[in-house]
């Protein structure tokens, strides 16, 4: 009897025990709105203007039929705007009309304007890290044009979920080359430290309405000395394209510290990614090194990490890098038998000498004209110093602009594609 | 009010710990006098304790001793009333007898006892009355014509030159053929016997009766075990007779060391059981230790061997059963060939094993005869359905109300769409749906013949459908469900499963109150709850915890059969291996002929 | 006692493992780092050394103290004032243990899962299986231990290997961190990190003999000292130097980081998992220990009637201290500064003692010897 009795009295005190506990942490799913995005600009009448976009469970998953059929199809999220002086107070602001509770748990992206980046942003990664609903995996954006108007932006139309569509594009730097991966982690780890400087990635919405707008005037290819621009010379905003999503990543902005310091355009972004060994594959355009007005497409992939050793000389360190490439044959316009191991030499000598040629110039452009190390190359400097202290007497980040480089590129055509000869035009 | 203050006291204040003596399987045998000696030093301790205490109750609660002292007197008389009646011994005169057993088993009003009364003859003019008794329905009846009551009625009349005090020695030697006989001068050796499908055989003049087995009640036929049905094995399965089942087991186990001591349960029911184990292989203790506690059981019917396990087993609130319960003849003697203790019962197909650890609860029948790596695979999924069928449903309030970060992305948002329309927090719908599960399930069982499976199906569909299409649940909790209700399925044990149907519950409830913490400290609470238990002095974590040898031989996982050379280290078996090192010497026999035609050459060579 | 428990060394080494190693979730690899900045595997291996050779110097003294534990050996010293004195110290350093872990534990799974339930609430988790492992007894415990702990540790390695892509060999550069003197002199005090050594003197009885704890020892300190270098070097190599010296929780943040693909990520919830269980675990055998101390110091007959008392204490103590942060300052300034002290030199002391007096009495008998 006294067993019945001590059993109903621990479900008692059980019962008793979950209902008080009932209202502490538990949160039903569909009691929260998920955030898919958070845009910072410099606000208007406040510290900050923040955007938020919030996923619609019922749209993004395409079971709401009454939803369904709008024009331009249903709305997977939307967007709104808060002018407050911090993150968490305009959350807390947001909360009051939007009916369900924030969670910023599966937040893809972090976006800042440029003129909040250039002006630092020290304030509020510090509150983010703090946070445990950020999570170290999203990636942090740059826009040239204001997150607001990148973020209102956003509507995929090959995805239902926002989400996805922020994975899926943020995500498209190993088939393209033009953009990096620039998770939350990272930066933040980056801006505090001294070996490397963060960068960001870049984003803006497109300038063109209709493929009839389309201009070149901010592409830097006249800069490079070419006759037309490569696929690489362009920057988020200025791709030339229409049709697509008005929202558009490409290139890098380049921090020092916590602040913004200027940007990369695709190529450089590429070079970026070869430096640091985080190069996938994408194909690249070389001018045909006998015709010189023909195109080569090939496509290039980074085989081993890059080599790298930096020596002093007297004040100025001298960095060495070696790329080791592989690439396959993916167009020949001018229709030279390439594929003949004699002349195959030829086209990887020319692979390489433009490579070697971009990735001179992108790394004095970041020494002389960002003068920040997003490479990474303290990082062998470190093994030269005995003690934490001395390296940060050594003071690398103020040395970093007198750099001298060295490049090596080692550029293998492994395969030619299906085509093993390529039969010259007959005319 | 009174109650609940003494059970509140209970629960917080300190009682002394009774010091029973528990059962702990010891190593060797050289340790037995010890531990006899201690066994003898902690009774006499514990009488005395006892009557410690009882002085000290005596000083606080007077009743109590009024109480036991009058219980006993009521004891007391009551024994008296009982010996003043029973007849011990037999009489020589036989209606002395007659007399008797007619008022041990009601005659008049019982209908199917039946008493022939018969003369037999002794020598040419001396004849004897006499008569049997049996009860009909439970013994063959050819087998009393042929055997008994023709030759003692007719042969009977061959000259003999003997005198009239051996009678019974004469019955005894020549005039009963059959060949199962029991002399005795007992009444109560009869009278079991009779209830038990003997014929008891009373003459006059004789101070002895006989009794004859001549068991032949209808009994159901040797079939295919129901509930453990394997694909590769023998498909005997046990059924409600006794000797039929040690015969069954004797049948794979040609050992004469295999012995099948009795023992009878029961009071009303005197049931019979068979306590089976090998001689030179189980422990003493584990065989002592299981007839002490078979022979102490005090009751007025055990039926079947499940409450037969009830009253064996060591922790009665454990959510693990102790004991396995097989009706399968050759788990029974894998079993007993590794040093275990089994109990078959009359009028129950299943065979008790005892000792019983957790992981001997997750192997099938099937295991030993598959192939290595089969088994292992088989295994390696039952411990996946255990895990699923005890945390699914928990996990998934845990995550869904505590973890949302945990769930990728598109899945969030795809349950945060199917729950739109769904008024109950996901515990109330979980626990729903997992309610209806067992309705269903519990329904199943009771619906007669063919209908019942079908039911079951069709019932767990509709509901399920109509569940979500009414939003009373969303889709994915069907899933996790019937995930979940698979699972269980899988569990070899059906203790076991029904343990687990029970703890869920338990841990959607702590997974509700506080996410994963609260699962974790159910499962250190539950661990600690199993890890302290022991079934017939085996830890029932057995070879995992404490650590012994051999436990990825056979326990969690299954070494090749070859490899398999130890019986379980946790049983400290009389005989510790099963097999030599090399059990398959043709792997050896071709270096061991090369070495030995070596040999004779060499041999030949000096010769010459 | 009536009942005499034994068990095996793996019992006791998966036992000490687990008290020695459960500080890697909570602090152990942000303290390296406090001291020895990018070097702080060279700390890790330091001090590992040293544990060593005090472990060496212990199971020396041992000889002759067979299956004796430390306050039987004050006894031994001492008297009756040698025990209580030895026996109070010990039983305010378990209740430390146990105070000091549950607080930490709590508050730490108040920051990662359960933000907004009180500490108390979150406590009464800890609490409740601490209490109930006091009334099931060391015996269950330890077994669960021989199950848990490896599960623990395969799910720690896990996660460590997971991470192995984001580790940079150029993180833990340069060499020596913050200079040899902070990590040869200063850190010679991080020696306390192994203080909860201390349990395997504790659990002497029940080891039967001095094979079996030199056994454990060694091997339990083998484990502890893989398990501390590979988280050390790990989260340096990881999480990169000025950043590791931030993080309250040193491998929640690396589990964070895991991602493979869309799919398996987001899996840091089930590091909770590991990290509670490794708590209960810790929490409950410091409980214990701190109970069995109290009464072999008061010989009393059972230490059952203790637990909920020393549960409120217990409970009481955790929540002295005002924030977070101090009970993080209170350990890392003082208590794994300075507890080498009670657990290797308090030892020492006693075992010497105890020695001094055995060979005295030894000569006291047959003086004609020396």
């Amino acid at each position: 009897m006294c067993l019945i009795k001590k059993i109903s009295l621990l479900l008692m005190i059980s019962i008793l025990f979950s209902m008080f506990s009932g209202c502490f942490d538990r949160r039903e799913i569909d009691e929260l709105a998920y955030v898919m995005a958070v845009g910072l600009d410099k606000g208007k009448t406040n510290a900050l203007r923040m955007t938020l976009q919030i996923a619609i469970p019922s749209a993004a998953t395409g079971g709401g039929k009454e939803n369904g059929g709008g024009e331009g199809g249903s709305e997977s999220s939307y967007e709104i705007t808060v002018e407050t002086p911090t993150i968490y107070s305009g959350i807390n602001i947001a909360n009051t009309f939007v009916s369900r509770q924030l969670n910023l748990s599966h937040t893809k992206a972090l976006i800042f304007s440029e003129e909040l980046a250039r002006e630092g942003v020290k304030p509020y990664i510090n509150a983010i890290t703090r946070n445990r609903e950020f999570r170290p995996d999203m990636n942090v954006l740059v826009s040239k044009t204001s997150a607001e108007k990148f973020i209102r932006n956003v509507k995929p139309r090959l995805e239902a979920n926002t989400a996805r569509y922020y994975e899926l594009t943020l995500a498209g730097f190993n088939y393209t080359g033009f953009i990096a991966n620039t998770d939350f982690h990272k930066f933040y780890r980056q801006s505090v430290a001294i070996d490397q400087q963060p960068v960001a990635i870049l984003a803006a919405v497109s300038s063109y309405e209709g493929s009839e707008d389309i201009k070149l005037e901010d592409s830097t290819y006249k800069d490079k000395g070419r006759d037309l621009p490569f696929e690489g010379d362009f920057k988020a905003g200025k791709i030339p394209n229409s049709g697509g999503l008005k929202a558009e990543v490409m290139g890098l902005a380049v921090f020092r510290g916590d602040k913004m310091v200027g940007e990369l355009d695709g190529e450089e972004a590429g070079m970026y990614l070869m430096a640091t060994g985080e190069y996938n594959y994408s194909s690249m355009t070389f001018l045909d090194p006998v015709t010189k007005n023909n195109f080569i497409v090939l496509n290039v992939k980074q085989s081993r990490m890059p080599q790298q050793r930096i020596k002093m000389e007297g004040d100025n360190p001298h960095i060495y890098t070696k790329l080791i490439l592989e690439a396959d044959i993916m167009s020949i316009q001018s229709g030279i038998n390439y594929e003949k191991p004699e002349n195959l030499s030829k086209l990887e000598e020319a692979a390489e000498n433009s490579i070697k040629e971009g990735m001179l110039r992108y790394l004095n452009r970041t020494a002389r004209e960002l003068n920040s190390d997003i490479c990474g190359f303290g990082a062998h400097l470190k093994k030269n110093f005995l003690t934490w202290q001395d390296w940060v007497k050594f003071d690398w980040p103020g040395r970093y602009k007198d750099c001298k480089f060295d490049v090596e590129v080692d550029l293998k055509i492994r395969r030619p594609g299906l085509m093993v000869r390529t039969s010259p035009p007959n005319s | 009010m009174r109650d609940i203050k003494k059970m509140l006291k209970e629960l917080f204040l300190f009682n002394e710990p009774k010091k029973d003596d528990k059962f702990i399987l010891k190593e060797t045998e050289e340790e037995k006098n010890q531990i006899k000696k201690e066994e003898i030093e902690i009774k006499q301790e514990q009488q005395k304790k006892k009557r410690d205490r009882s002085v000290i109750k005596k000083l606080f609660d007077p009743n109590e001793e009024k109480y036991a002292s009058s219980e006993s007197k009521e004891q007391k008389t009551k024994q008296e009333d009982d010996h003043s009646q029973p007849k011990e011994y037999i009489s020589k005169h036989l209606h002395e007898n007659l007399d008797y057993m007619k008022k041990v088993f009601y005659v008049p009003e019982n209908g199917d006892i039946v008493i022939r009364e018969f003369a037999v003859t002794l020598k040419k003019d001396k004849v004897a009355e006499a008569f049997i008794i049996l009860i009909d329905g439970m013994i063959d009846r050819t087998i009393i014509n042929t055997n008994i009551l023709q030759p003692l009625m007719l042969l009977s009349n061959i000259e003999i030159e003997q005198r009239e005090d051996e009678v019974g020695e004469q019955v005894k030697k020549r005039l009963l053929p059959h060949n199962q006989l029991k002399v005795t001068t007992k009444f109560d050796e009869v009278i079991e016997e009779v209830n038990f499908g003997g014929v008891g055989l009373f003459v006059d003049g004789s101070e002895i009766a006989f009794v004859c087995d001549v068991k032949g009640w209808e009994h159901r036929g040797i079939e295919r075990p129901n509930t453990e049905i394997i694909i590769r094995g023998p498909q005997e399965g046990f059924n409600e007779v006794l000797r039929c089942n040690t015969a069954l087991v004797r049948k794979i186990l040609k050992d004469e060391d295999l012995v099948a001591e009795n023992a009878s349960l029961g009071r009303r029911s005197k049931t019979p059981c068979s306590i089976l184990y090998i001689k030179d292989i189980a422990n003493d203790d584990l065989v002592k230790e299981v007839k002490r506690r078979i022979k102490s059981i005090k009751t007025d019917y055990v039926i079947d061997s499940g409450m037969l396990e009830q009253y064996l087993e060591d922790h009665t609130f454990l959510p693990a059963p102790q004991i396995i319960a097989t009706e399968r003849p050759d788990r029974v003697a894998a079993a007993l060939t590794e040093g275990k203790v089994a109990v078959i019962m009359h009028g129950s197909p299943f065979a008790l094993i005892m000792p019983a650890t957790n992981y001997d609860l997750m192997h099938s029948a099937e295991d030993a005869f598959l192939r290595f790596p089969y088994t292992n695979f088989l295994r390696t999924i039952r411990i996946v359905a255990i895990f699923m069928s005890l945390l699914l449903p928990g996990l998934y309030v845990a995550i869904t109300n505590y973890h949302h970060e945990m769930i990728p992305t598109d899945l969030l948002l795809a349950i945060e769409a199917a729950r739109e329309k769904v008024p109950f927090p996901s515990v109330v719908e979980i626990l729903i749906m997992e309610f209806s599960f067992e309705l269903i399930r519990e329904a199943g069982i009771r619906i007669p013949g063919p209908i019942g499976p079908t039911l079951g199906i069709i019932g767990a569909l509709i509901l399920g459908q109509a569940a979500v299409a009414a939003n009373i649940v969303s889709p994915i909790l069907i899933i996790i469900v019937a995930v979940t209700g698979i699972g269980s399925f899988a569990i070899p044990n059906y203790s076991l499963a029904i343990a687990f149907r029970i703890l869920r519950f338990v841990y959607i409830f702590l997974g509700a109150i506080s996410g994963f913490l609260g699962i974790t400290t159910g499962l250190f609470i539950q661990g600690l709850w199993l890890t302290s238990a022991k079934s017939f002095g085996v830890p029932f974590l057995a070879p995992f915890a404490p650590r012994t040898k051999g436990g990825f031989a056979d326990e969690l996982t299954r070494a090749p059969i070859w490899k398999q050379e130890t019986r379980p280290d946790y049983l400290n078996t009389k005989d510790l291996k099963k097999q030599p090192k090399i059990s398959r010497e043709w792997t050896q026999a071709e270096e061991k002929t090369k070495k030995q035609n070596e040999e004779n050459k060499n041999a030949d060579n000096s010769k010459e | 006692m009536n009942k005499k428990i034994v068990f095996g060394n793996w019992e006791a080494i998966t036992v000490i493992i687990n008290m020695i190693c459960t500080k890697i979730f909570i602090s152990f690899p942000r303290f390296m780092v406090e001291d020895a900045g990018t070097a702080s595997w060279l700390l890790t291996i330091y001090i590992s050394i040293l544990a060593f050779i005090g472990f060496y110097i212990i199971s020396g003294l041992y000889k002759g103290f067979e299956g004796k534990d430390p306050i039987e050996l004050a006894e031994l010293a001492a008297g009756n004032t040698g025990r209580v004195a030895a026996g109070i110290v010990l039983t305010l350093l378990m209740l430390y243990f146990t105070a000091y872990h549950l607080r930490l534990y709590a508050e730490n799974l108040k920051i990662i899962s359960l933000s907004i339930s009180p500490i108390s609430y979150v406590m009464l988790f800890f609490v409740t299986g601490m209490l109930v492992s006091a009334k099931t007894g060391l015996e269950s415990l330890v077994r669960l231990h021989s199950i848990y702990v490896p599960v623990i540790a395969t799910g720690y390695l896990i996660i460590l290997l997971a991470v192995l892509p984001l580790f940079r060999f150029e993180n833990i550069l340069p060499v020596l961190g913050t200079g040899p003197y902070e990590i040869f002199i200063k850190g010679f005090s991080r020696l306390s990190i192994f203080a909860e050594l201390i349990l395997l003197f504790l659990m002497a009885p029940y080891l039967r003999s001095n094979r079996n704890l030199k056994i454990s020892g060694y091997t339990a300190l083998g484990f502890s000292c893989f398990f501390l270098l590979t988280g050390a070097i790990t989260y340096i190599g990881v999480m990169t130097y000025p950043v590791a010296l931030e993080r309250i929780l040193p491998i929640y943040p690396m589990s964070r980081l895991i991602d493979y693909g869309r799919f398996f990520q987001r899996i840091e919830s089930v590091f909770v998992f590991i990290w509670a269980g490794a708590g209960l675990l810790y929490i409950s055998v410091a409980f214990y220990f701190c109970l069995e101390v109290f009464r072999k110091t008061f010989r009393l007959e059972y230490s059952r009637p203790l637990a909920l008392p020393f549960a409120a204490i217990v409970s009481t103590i955790a929540l002295l201290s005002p924030s977070l942060m101090a009970s993080i300052q209170i350990d890392s300034q003082y208590f794994r500064r300075w507890s080498w002290i009670l657990s290797f030199g308090l030892t020492i002391i006693i075992l010497m003692a105890a020695r001094i007096k055995k060979s005295r009495k030894a000569t006291e008998k047959n003086p004609t010897r020396c």
